[in-house]
């Protein structure tokens, strides 16, 4: 029996060929079986994971990071990392440490993730006639532009995944805006960049903030006629 | 087996807990209040955008078309809110929404409703700023609504300004205690009268009492405090009244999951939610315009450059609270502090609009930021599914939910946003001042304030209780909390909904001996 064959996943035009749920499946199911042959090799991406298996993993969400909050390269050959700006983005920041930290609870759905966003990547790729670099996973192969592209197909429409990558998204974004895998003291004393970048003030030496000066000090406005002690009438 | 017994059994220790709490307490009643969080001591806050720390006593609840914060301790929201304390305006208690009829009880105005706001505002108690307490966003606002033609005066807080550091972590509770939360009035008030506080107990249902004397059994489960999915205990206490304060989000899921044992709810329960019209613009301010424009320098050489310093909320316009204007197309316009965790949702113009190069660029100048709050008239379009089979909704991470509440924005509601947004845009982008950011990574309104989804009111098919906060059909059995406010305010809803409950509970002593309960009058706190 074929099932909710005519839910599309991705109703977008960008991607040219449509999408069920059934083709869907079974292009997830194709790849995984793929993935476990072939040099990209499945593992669960964590922050001090090592070895060719969680690289895969680990690049796919990096690049997926970077596209949300772009960054510089770390280091010549840096595939993750499109390189389309100067100065630290989302990974610097510690994107993967926030998608790993385990009070988030997170890490278990990475592996799927990526999975998912790679089959994306993978027929983004077939519909616009691209040629993938096979050494790396195929979200990463993309560029900068590709990635955009369709992160734009899965995060601005409201296909059944959407979600999904929006809570893997907004944990990007936590890494970067808030460093919230560390306590705010630790990360701005360790010079977090996303902190940095958005010039999240420091605290006083022990550790608290407050600020003694913050007013102008100075009438800028004249009261509604109609309010009483602040309030309206 | 004996069930624990009390005389009066309140769920929930926010505003709409803890007054009702404070009062029966003191007139002489055994009081339990239940709260499904957990306490903490001043110096048990953070001031950390660490998550587990903060996520412990606040939860943003994922509904459908809707996103909701809302607190999770003792003390409840007021732990966590802004403590801006607004009177609403005289026009609001004589909304008709899309009903066509009056929405408020026939007994409530705001005439009638002033002298509880004078006793809640007494209480906590309110500070009126002068423009010296004004931190620099109020004031940027204030200079920007002047120069466009507007008036715009100081907010009044619940903050004992000789204790704050505007330091603008509010969110994360007051670790200098200048906050004027529950924790430091009602609260400890109804405990020197024996009023018994549990933490971390989460009401599942109520149902009728096996004891006699008493009514109503209260069921709960006790939860791991380090894992809110975990329970670790459960059990009944029985009581001759139940108080319903759970929040807008908790007190209809709760009466939904007890209405098989109570023979039915009032079809009003978790109806009628509204949003209290909140919609947020974030205003990124060109220094040198402001500098220029408005004559505002805060150093040599700095003109603002100061979004995370002072108190969250300082400055508003009454401006668009015309009361001869037309229902949904009034609106309070206050300046807002958010901090960075909700830096995903301001958008720019072009594609991609809330991530990539342009959006990195545009939080680059975060420290210019100036968010706008305007709350406009909703049309009480949310409404609660099916209750999840425990608690008030489902715990997908720390400080993260998923509910049933659905929202579906009405056009009354989409014209006051459309309106509201104009009136943003004309203040902060006068002549280049700044440009102006709406939220675009979701499609999902964002609310600050629930409400109405267990109103008051005078028609039995549109509010589930009646003027007197008691649920209709269950006698001994009333809500006292966010959930009983029956529409939007077009202020922060903080004192109208501790002035509604000042009344109530002024009603509750009165009726207590109704329900078996003997109580003696009461000072205030």
């Amino acid at each position: 029996m074929i099932e909710h064959e005519d839910e599309r996943l991705a109703p977008s035009t960008e991607i040219s060929f449509r999408f069920t749920r059934r083709s869907f499946l079974v292009r997830t199911a194709a790849l995984a079986a793929a993935w476990t042959m072939s040099p990209w090799r499945i593992g669960v991406p964590s922050a001090s994971g090592k070895g060719l298996g969680h690289r895969a993993i680990t690049q796919t969400l990096e690049a997926f990071a970077d596209t949300l909050i772009p960054g510089q390269k770390r280091f010549l050959g840096d595939r993750a990392i499109a390189g389309v700006v100067s100065g630290a983005g989302a990974v610097q920041a510690g994107a993967i440490e926030m998608m790993n930290f385990p009070p988030l609870g997170f890490r278990p759905a990475l592996l799927g993730l990526a999975l998912i966003l790679n089959v994306y990547a993978l027929l983004y790729a077939l519909s616009h006639k691209i040629v993938l670099d096979p050494t790396v996973a195929p979200f990463v192969a993309l560029d900068f532009g590709s990635r955009t592209a369709l992160l734009l197909t899965i995060l601005d429409t409201d296909g059944p995944d959407r979600s999904a990558f929006y809570a893997l998204a907004s944990v990007s974004f936590v890494a970067y805006h808030t460093a919230g895998y560390l306590s705010t003291v630790d990360a701005i004393r360790d010079g977090h960049p996303g902190l940095a970048a958005i010039g999240f003030p420091p605290p006083d030496p022990d550790g608290l903030w407050r600020f003694p000066e913050f007013s102008y000090r100075r009438v800028l406005a004249v009261a509604h006629p109609h309010s009483h002690r602040g309030n309206p009438a | 087996m004996t069930n624990e017994t009390t005389d009066v059994l309140i769920i929930g220790t926010g505003f709409g807990g803890s007054i009702p709490g404070y009062y029966l307490a003191a007139g002489g009643a055994r009081v339990i209040m239940l709260e499904r969080g957990p306490r903490l001591s001043t110096d048990e806050f953070t001031q950390s955008l660490q998550v587990g720390g903060f996520t412990r006593i606040v939860d943003s609840i994922s509904g459908t078309g809707i996103d909701v914060t809302a607190g999770n301790c003792v003390g409840g929201s007021s732990v966590v809110y802004y403590a801006a304390s607004l009177r609403a305006p005289s026009f609001v208690f004589e909304r008709r929404g899309t009903l066509g009829r009056r929405i408020w009880p026939a007994s409530i105005t705001r005439h009638t409703l002033n002298k509880w706001y004078r006793r809640i505002e007494e209480a906590l108690p309110v500070s009126q700023l002068s423009w010296d307490d004004v931190p620099y966003a109020g004031g940027v606002f204030a200079a920007a609504c002047t120069r466009a033609g507007h008036t715009c005066q100081p907010v009044p807080v619940a903050v004992d300004l000789t204790r704050c550091t505007n330091c603008n972590w509010m969110a994360n509770g007051c670790i200098f205690d200048a906050k004027r939360s529950m924790l430091l009035n009602y609260i400890p008030g109804a405990e020197a009268f024996g009023a018994k506080i549990r933490p971390l107990h989460e009401v599942q249902s109520i149902q009728p009492a096996q004891t006699a004397g008493y009514r109503y059994a209260v069921s709960y489960r006790q939860l791991d405090p380090n894992d809110y999915n975990k329970s670790v205990g459960s059990g009944f206490i029985e009581a001759k009244m139940v108080i319903v304060a759970a929040g807008t989000m908790g007190t209809p899921v709760i009466l939904q999951r007890s209405a098989p044992f109570l023979g039915g709810m009032p079809p009003a329960v978790g109806r009628y939610f509204s949003a209290n019209g909140d919609r947020v613009t974030v205003a990124a301010l060109d220094e040198s315009k402001v500098h220029d424009l408005l004559g505002l320098e805060r150093a040599p050489g700095v003109a603002y450059d100061a979004f995370p310093i002072g108190k969250p909320i300082s400055s508003m316009t009454f401006d668009y609270l015309d009361p001869s204007a037309p229902e949904f197309s009034r609106f309070g316009l206050q300046q807002i502090y958010f901090p960075p965790i909700t830096n995903i949702l301001p958008g720019v113009d072009e594609p991609p609009v809330w991530f990539g190069i342009d959006k990195r660029e545009l939080t680059s100048r975060w420290r210019s930021w100036l968010t706008v709050l305007a709350m406009t008239e909703d049309a009480n379009e949310g409404f609660f599914g099916p209750p999840p089979e425990t608690g008030d909704f489902t715990r997908i991470g720390p400080g993260a939910a998923a509910g049933q509440l659905r929202y579906d924005i009405s056009p009354e509601t989409t014209h006051g946003f459309d309106l509201s947004d104009a009136a943003s845009r004309s203040i902060m982008t006068l002549d280049g001042l700044a440009s102006l950011h709406l939220v675009k990574s979701t499609k999902k309104i964002q609310c600050a304030h629930p409400l109405a989804s267990c109103r008051i009111g005078d028609d039995p098919e549109t509010s589930a209780l009646d003027d007197q906060h008691e649920l209709r059909g269950h006698p001994g059995i009333f809500v006292t909390d966010a959930s009983s406010v029956p529409t939007s305010l077009c202020v922060n809803p903080s004192l109208t909904i501790g002035a509604l409950a000042e009344r109530a509970s002024s009603i509750l002593l009165r009726r207590a001996a109704e329900y078996g309960v003997a109580v003696k009058p009461v000072p205030q706190p």
